[in-house]
């Protein structure tokens, strides 16, 4: 069981609420995504689950709260959203360290760790990439690099910061598939803050708004995007439409747009706006 | 595809380099004495082999004077150089260097503070036990404002240090003034030189460096995990901050050692390591070994420069690794921009 459980969940720094009272709960093997505007405290949230934050509260995962920094290494595995990648370690070395939360202090790695390292750079496709130098990849190979040192880890649950941000439409995707493939084979429960409201309505089983340091929308994607919650909250105007085949599309809209006549909307119908 | 590591040929090549150049060190000086003669003294206890054809006064200098100075010069350069790759690893700055958190302050007022009150009956003997202490109470200041200071970043202990030393340095240049009959004294011991009485140098820091060098080695794995930064290091189940004051305290130790017996010798701890990297790659499983084991000879072969080059006078060694050192770290920077 590798459920995330948050009750009661508060975050102060520099004398700011940051978090308050957030409830949440990550279901073993869901892909929960976490939205919200800038500042709302998603990367904080994320960061208390991880154990990198002191909160107020409680957080649990598989039922337990985490004592040990090294126990919560072998439970999550974050992908941050500014990775620090030194440009002259090499894809291997930077995958290996996944297993730094499974070696004594003083201890270095043994076989089995390089097999599931092995394993890990196979599973995201990078035995091309052993070799190379982090500095020499694109931003879609250093994400798969990234996947494969968190797969390394061997965690239940995996973490990603924005893992999409600084990326093309197409390593987007890419990336978002490869996440949804390595969940599903791995049975992991993924948790993704997320910025791109179709991407996180096409991908994610459930979405988790925060906005103000609280959790004040959750469910599925349908029943958190809609027009007037997203008006209220990232203070945007927006159309939020079927896609034709279940998915929601979000679209910003021009100031000037609104309220004029939306014409012809090809491939999909509109969505409600005040479902 | 395992870990990088120090492959046992390599070390065994580079510990081989090592030997080389400390026996040349030991022919090479005012009172020639020739690689066989050395040889054979050195081999004396194996019968047959060792015959007694040094005269006493050779035999003196070479096992008195020689000897120790290389040994001594072999142990303070691999010290630096392995102490300044370790504070390149815990503070993730390539230009970090073992004075970095205030040890050449601290050591500098310990030794000119002892140089200052011989006079008043102080043992000339224990200058360097007093830069040791200097140095590594100024290290310990540093790291206790560092900690109170919040968050104990690296930058935060930096910027801690930068203010110790500064403090340290302020003190030392009063007391400097104060006592201006042991102003060459002090300079000629803040520009560094080994100078020895035997083996007794050597047989008081080699217990630091030791356990100094030791520890330091032992963290190589943890050092690479550290270059990804403190909130990656930790989100592995590494406590940086635990690495961090460990591998500072031995390295230290070790310098604090190295500095007592060597005075400041400057760039040993920064140019050592960059030429490894260049050389043989990033990971501290490969720089830490190496620049222990090259610090040493470059700092040998600096010693005989400094003692050979204006026979029999002899320049401070400090200026010998900078003149140096200090065009070879701009070759390095120019060809490994991306490396640092």
């Amino acid at each position: 069981m590798s459920e995330v459980r948050l009750a009661g969940v508060g975050v102060e720094l520099g004398g700011r609420q940051v978090l308050s009272d957030v409830d949440l709960l990550v279901r073993s093997g869901e892909w929960l995504g976490l939205i919200g505007p800038n500042g709302a405290g998603k990367t904080t949230l994320l960061r208390v689950i991880a154990n990198a934050l002191p909160s107020s509260g409680s957080v649990t995962i598989g039922g337990r709260v985490v004592a040990t920094r090294k126990e919560m290494a072998r439970l999550i595995a974050t992908v941050p959203q500014r990775p620090s990648l030194p440009p002259m370690m090499r894809v291997a070395e930077y995958v290996l360290m996944g297993r730094a939360p499974y070696l004594s202090y003083f201890g270095s790695e043994r076989s089995d760790d390089l097999a599931v390292a092995a394993d890990a750079m196979a599973a995201l496709d990078l035995n091309d990439l052993v070799g190379r130098n982090l500095g020499e990849l694109s931003g879609g190979e250093q994400q798969r690099v990234l996947l494969a040192r968190a797969l390394a880890q061997r965690t239940p649950v995996l973490i990603l910061d924005e893992p999409i941000a600084s990326l093309d439409v197409g390593h987007q995707q890419l990336v978002l598939e490869l996440v949804e493939s390595i969940r599903v084979s791995r049975g992991l429960t993924v948790l993704t803050a997320i910025h791109d409201l179709t991407m996180a309505a096409q991908f994610c089983d459930r979405l988790a708004l925060v906005s103000g340091g609280r959790v004040v929308a959750e469910g599925s994607a349908s029943s958190v995007l809609t027009v007037r919650t997203i008006r209220q909250h990232y203070g945007a105007d927006v159309r939020v439409m079927d896609d034709g085949s279940g998915g929601i599309v979000v679209i910003p809209v021009r100031d000037s747009e609104v309220g004029r006549d939306r014409g012809t909307i090809v491939g999909g119908h509109e969505y409600s706006s005040d479902r | 595809m395992a870990p990088s590591r120090t492959r046992p040929a390599v070390l065994l090549a580079s510990i081989g380099v090592l030997v080389a150049v400390m026996s040349l060190a030991t022919v090479l000086g005012p009172a020639q004495i020739s690689a066989g003669q050395v040889a054979r003294s050195v081999f004396r206890w194996i019968p047959f082999v060792g015959d007694p054809v040094l005269s006493p006064q050779s035999q003196a200098i070479l096992w008195q004077l020689r000897l120790p100075r290389i040994v001594l010069g072999g142990l303070v350069g691999g010290m630096l150089a392995l102490a300044g790759a370790a504070y390149q690893g815990v503070f993730r700055n390539p230009l970090a260097d073992p004075y970095l958190l205030g040890v050449a302050a601290g050591a500098g007022l310990g030794a000119t503070v002892a140089i200052g009150a011989r006079g008043s009956g102080f043992p000339a003997l224990l200058v360097p036990l007093a830069a040791f202490v200097g140095a590594v109470i100024a290290v310990g200041i540093t790291y206790a404002l560092g900690r109170t200071v919040g968050n104990r970043t690296a930058t935060t202990l930096i910027l801690a240090g930068v203010a110790v030393a500064s403090f340290f340095t302020a003190i030392q240049t009063y007391v400097q003034q104060r006592n201006t009959d042991t102003l060459r004294e002090v300079y000629s011991w803040i520009l560094g030189r080994l100078s020895t009485t035997g083996w007794r140098e050597v047989i008081i820091v080699l217990p630091y460096m030791v356990v100094s060098a030791a520890v330091i080695l032992l963290h190589r794995r943890l050092l690479d995990v550290l270059s990804l930064g403190d909130s990656e290091a930790e989100s592995l189940g590494v406590d940086a901050s635990r690495v961090r004051l460990t591998v500072v305290a031995a390295a230290t130790l070790g310098t604090a050692a190295a500095v007592a017996v060597g005075g400041l010798i400057g760039f040993v701890g920064i140019i050592v390591p960059h030429a490894i990297r260049l050389a043989a790659g990033w990971s501290y499983r490969v720089v830490l070994p190496l620049s222990l084991v090259f610090g040493a000879a470059f700092m040998v072969i600096a010693d005989v420069a400094a003692r050979t080059l204006v026979a029999p006078a002899e320049l401070p060694i400090g200026v010998v690794t900078a003149f140096f050192g200090a065009p070879f770290f701009i070759l390095v920077l120019r060809t490994t921009r991306d490396a640092l």
